[in-house]
């Protein structure tokens, strides 16, 4: 039964697995890194490392709305760290498998990212692959 | 009398195998353990003449039950039984206080020369 | 199986040590041929190389070596005179078995070559001996007689010297050799058991063979010699190990210290100098993994930023009571990452020594007389660096011999002596190494290298006209740049030296080259010691700080806006003199805004591949040194940043890659 981390980005309700989270912090200073693809914010200075931050609403087309960023998921994938934006961090759920539905429309920019969309009482929530949307080694193509 | 050997191994299998081998070649089995924990008890309940001991065991490795036996009895001749390739294992077993090893796949001649010269000693 | 391929980057390590000697001794044996230290070295490299590749079961290497220690055993007893063919026969088999070496380095197999061709070659060679075939049994036994020699005659001077002392307190030295039965499983273990047993009576092993570490690697067949001193006598120390099961046989016997010792321990003083000099190549060494030691480099400059955030808060509520621990807190920083560069650090002597050998086969192929002096092969550089210089190295002196030195009948010509001289050096000046290939040939012709640059558009002729001597060599490291028609084999296959260049500048190193006719080339390599930690300058652009490499930077200047000059639709400057195009950061970057609200603009002068550039940019920060830190697999291939680092307020600096920013 997966574990998942449900967050937010504008209206929208997401979640990674939880294993994959390393941390959650605080919005910090960005350092805009001109020349980066443009899904990339910039980076950061966590503890003395630099870690990416990756726009998930540009890259998954999501509306976040007006309101800043307050937190960031720090996702630790095979040893590469990466922090995402997000509004806020909700709850950790523990969802069976039939909870979660495969999405029948697919919009191209979700095409392979998502795992399903979670139904919890009345929320929907949008599971995603983490390990497929940070595909580290596509990535450096597209970039 | 028979000299009595205490058989520790996780896997019941190697118990029956080894007690097979020993039991044919004059011994006595004095009792069995699945791990180290066991083992100790085993050891001070039974007060064998010779134990052969498994090293990759749960709750208690054989290295970890060697040390804890020679606490108890010093002069304790213990075998160690070994996979292939446990060289450094069977090594700190030997420092640990074991008399001498024998490898899995057993062959019998091997496990009987071990059991005599350890108990000749 | 993975045992073995534990065992195999081992093997391969020493396997390259070997090969190396065995070039070194050739080329000393092709220098002179009644060289006996260095027919006596090879034929010791082959012998261990030979054993060492019977252990790992590669069967075409054992043979050949195995045929090339019988071959060398005739030629170091004289049997045999070593002509010039011998030596190049010598110098084809030690390729192959180079060659040997590096399949079996890449895929832990021998490959697809072939020794036996070699190896009738040298049973030919093998034939010419006068002595008949009678005598090949004999000298089949001879040359286990003389190992054996060698074993005891290794028994060191320290060694008698104990086996003596210990001798006063009722000590009795044994040669005790023990074999195991054949199918024995953990050797090693077993044979620990020997060791303990002979720790448990108190006896005290000076020597085993093979030695100690060989054993615990199992690396031995089934017999171990022990040199030991004990109290006990013969029979009991023999009852103790024959209480270890799988044991097939024991043999101890005393070992005699006679009459004649006094004489060996005579002839030892000299081979003692000798055998120390070989030991000092034999430092006490401990592999790590180079990741650790990155890992490392990393705490190590988290450690420096730490510090220098510490002094900056001290400084700001201005406490002054810390001065003196916080001194000492900056000397063990340094300290400590001084240790951390060095342990990175390797001699340049891992690429030089594979030069002479070069040379040598160059200077054959293209009939010209080369002497090759290499200097300074101890000067420490970092791992990476130093894997990476091998190449550009490669090319400066295949183009130093096949270019610059002339034939030895163009040479007397000219006055000169026949055999040219190719100096290979290395220095360290403070925080750089500086490799020079200086050769006395034609040296570079500055009218022809200009005439290329103008065919291709590169120049025109009045610039040209104006131009420094360097300045127009510069061309020569321009992409696709030779001014030779028919490039000879040797150094004309398609890398140039644009090549040796761009490799150079991805170390953050620089070339330079000077020259005069018929005099020489000097070729000079300047590359910071160090890769981690580099000498920046900070510079701010739209309120984000952006660092220049120290090595790339020429000056940096404030300049009025009006000094800007528009040529073909480009931005340029001129700058003592020199034409320099200028890029604006803050446009190239996306920033908004306009970089100064003054008149005058800063612009960093940067020297790129073959030119000038301008870099305006908001504010000069200063000069601070930093530690390189990856941007990450998302960022990998940015064009703009090589790296990032994280300054003293926490803040992130990006280092600028200056080849990837358009102009």
């Amino acid at each position: 039964m997966p574990e998942i981390l449900e967050f937010k980005i504008g209206k929208q309700k997401l979640a990674f697995d939880v294993d994959s989270v390393e941390m959650v912090i605080e919005y910090p200073k960005v350092t805009p890194v001109p020349g980066a693809p443009n899904f990339v914010k910039g980076v950061i200075n966590l503890r003395g490392r630099i870690v990416t931050l990756v726009k998930l609403d540009e890259m998954l087309d999501l509306d976040k709305g007006e309101e800043e960023f307050g937190q960031v998921l720090v996702l630790n994938i095979g040893g590469e760290e990466v922090g995402i934006p997000v509004h806020s961090v909700d709850e950790v759920l523990m969802v069976d498998e039939n909870e979660i539905e495969t999405p029948v429309s697919q919009h191209e920019k979700y095409a392979n990212k998502v795992k399903g969309i979670v139904k919890k009482e009345d929320r929907l929530i949008m599971y995603l692959d983490v390990r497929k949307i940070l595909n580290l080694e596509n990535k450096e193509q597209e970039g | 009398m028979a000299k009595r050997v205490l058989i520790v191994d996780d896997a019941a299998f190697m118990r029956m195998l080894l007690r097979d081998i020993i039991t044919k070649a004059g011994y006595e089995v004095a009792g069995e353990a699945a791990n180290g924990v066991e083992a100790v008890e085993k050891y001070r309940e039974l007060k064998p003449d010779v134990v052969t001991m498994d090293i990759t065991m749960p709750e208690m490795d054989g290295i970890q039950a060697i040390k804890k036996i020679r606490e108890i009895d010093p002069e304790a001749k213990i075998i160690v039984c070994s996979a292939m390739g446990q060289q450094s294992m069977v090594i700190e077993a030997i420092q640990a206080g074991a008399k001498d090893f024998i490898v899995k796949p057993f062959q019998h001649s091997r496990v009987v020369e071990a059991l005599a010269k350890v108990t000749r000693e | 199986m993975s045992e073995m391929d534990a065992y195999l980057g081992v093997f391969v390590d020493e396997a390259r040590e070997h090969l190396q000697n065995l070039n070194d001794s050739l080329l000393a044996i092709e220098e002179n041929p009644d060289d006996k230290e260095a027919l006596n070295e090879m034929f010791r490299s082959l012998h261990t190389l030979k054993g060492m590749a019977g252990t790992m079961d590669f069967e075409r290497l054992t043979k050949l070596c195995h045929k090339m220690e019988n071959f060398l055993d005739i030629l170091r007893k004289g049997e045999i005179l070593v002509t010039s063919e011998i030596v190049d026969k010598l110098f084809l088999s030690v390729d192959m078995i180079g060659k040997l070496i590096d399949n079996i380095s890449e895929t832990a197999d021998e490959g697809d070559v072939n020794v036996d061709e070699m190896v009738s070659t040298i049973e030919q060679m093998m034939e010419e001996r006068e002595v008949v075939e009678e005598a090949e049994e004999v000298k089949e036994e001879k040359e286990e007689i003389e190992e054996t020699e060698e074993v005891l005659t290794t028994l060191e001077e320290e060694i008698v010297h104990v086996i003596k002392e210990a001798g006063k307190q009722g000590y009795k030295p044994y040669h005790l050799v023990v074999r195991l039965q054949p199918e024995t499983m953990l050797k090693s273990a077993r044979m620990y058991m020997v060791f303990k047993k002979l720790e448990d009576i108190g006896a005290e092993i000076l020597k085993t063979i093979p030695d100690v570490q060989s054993i615990e690697e199992e690396k031995f067949d089934l017999e171990v010699e022990f040199f030991l001193i004990a109290k006990r006598d013969k029979s009991d120390i023999r009852k103790i190990i024959n209480t270890i099961s799988e044991i097939d046989k024991i043999i101890i016997e005393d070992i005699k210290l006679g009459e004649g010792e006094a004489k060996v321990k005579e002839e030892k003083r000299e081979k003692v100098e000798t055998g120390s000099k070989r030991r000092t190549r034999l430092t006490r060494t401990v592999r790590v993994d180079i990741e650790k030691l990155d890992t490392l480099m990393n705490l190590m400059g988290e450690l420096v930023i730490a510090r220098s955030r510490i002094v900056e808060t001290l400084k700001k509520y201005q406490i002054k009571d810390v001065d003196e621990s916080l001194a000492q807190l900056s000397r063990a920083t340094l300290d400590l990452q001084n240790v951390v560069m060095k342990i990175r650090m390797i001699p340049v002597s891992f690429v030089f020594n594979r030069f002479p050998r070069m040379v040598r086969d160059l200077s054959r192929e293209l009939g010209k007389k080369v002497n090759l002096i290499i200097r300074g092969q101890e000067t420490e550089l970092d791992r990476t660096v130093v894997d990476e210089i091998g190449d550009p190295l490669v090319h400066l002196i295949r183009n130093a011999i096949d270019h610059g030195i002339e034939t030895p009948n163009e040479r007397i010509m000219k006055g000169k002596p026949p055999e040219g001289t190719v100096e290979l050096t290395a220095r360290q000046e403070g925080n750089s190494v500086i490799i020079e290939v200086v050769d006395d040939g034609r040296g570079l012709d500055r009218m022809a290298i200009q005439r290329a640059a103008i065919e291709k558009g590169l120049l025109d002729e009045s610039a040209a006209a104006t131009m420094s001597d360097e300045e127009i060599y510069q061309y020569i490291f321009v992409s696709g740049f030779s001014t030779k028609k028919n490039a000879s084999e040797v150094s004309g296959r398609g890398v140039g030296m644009d090549v040796v260049k761009n490799v150079i500048e991805s170390l953050n190193g620089r070339v330079y080259i000077q020259s005069q006719p018929d005099k020489g080339t000097r070729v000079s390599i300047v590359l910071p010691l160090t890769l981690a930690i580099i000498q920046v300058l900070l510079v701010r652009v739209a309120g984000n700080v952006y660092a220049f490499p120290i090595v790339n930077i020429d000056s940096a200047i404030r300049a009025s806006a009006t000094e800007i000059k528009k040529v073909q639709d480009r931005d340029v400057i001129v700058v003592r003199g020199e034409i320099v195009p200028i890029t604006f950061l803050r446009r190239v970057f996306g920033f908004n805004g306009v970089e100064e609200t003054s008149d005058s603009l800063n612009v960093v002068i940067v020297r790129t591949r073959d030119q000038k550039r301008g870099f305006v940019v908001d504010e000069l920060l200063g000069q601070e040194d930093i530690v390189i830190k990856s941007l990450g697999k998302l960022l990998s291939n940015i064009p703009y940043f090589g790296g990032g680092a994280i300054l003293g307020d926490g803040s992130i600096a990006l280092i600028m890659d200056i080849a990837g920013i358009p102009g």
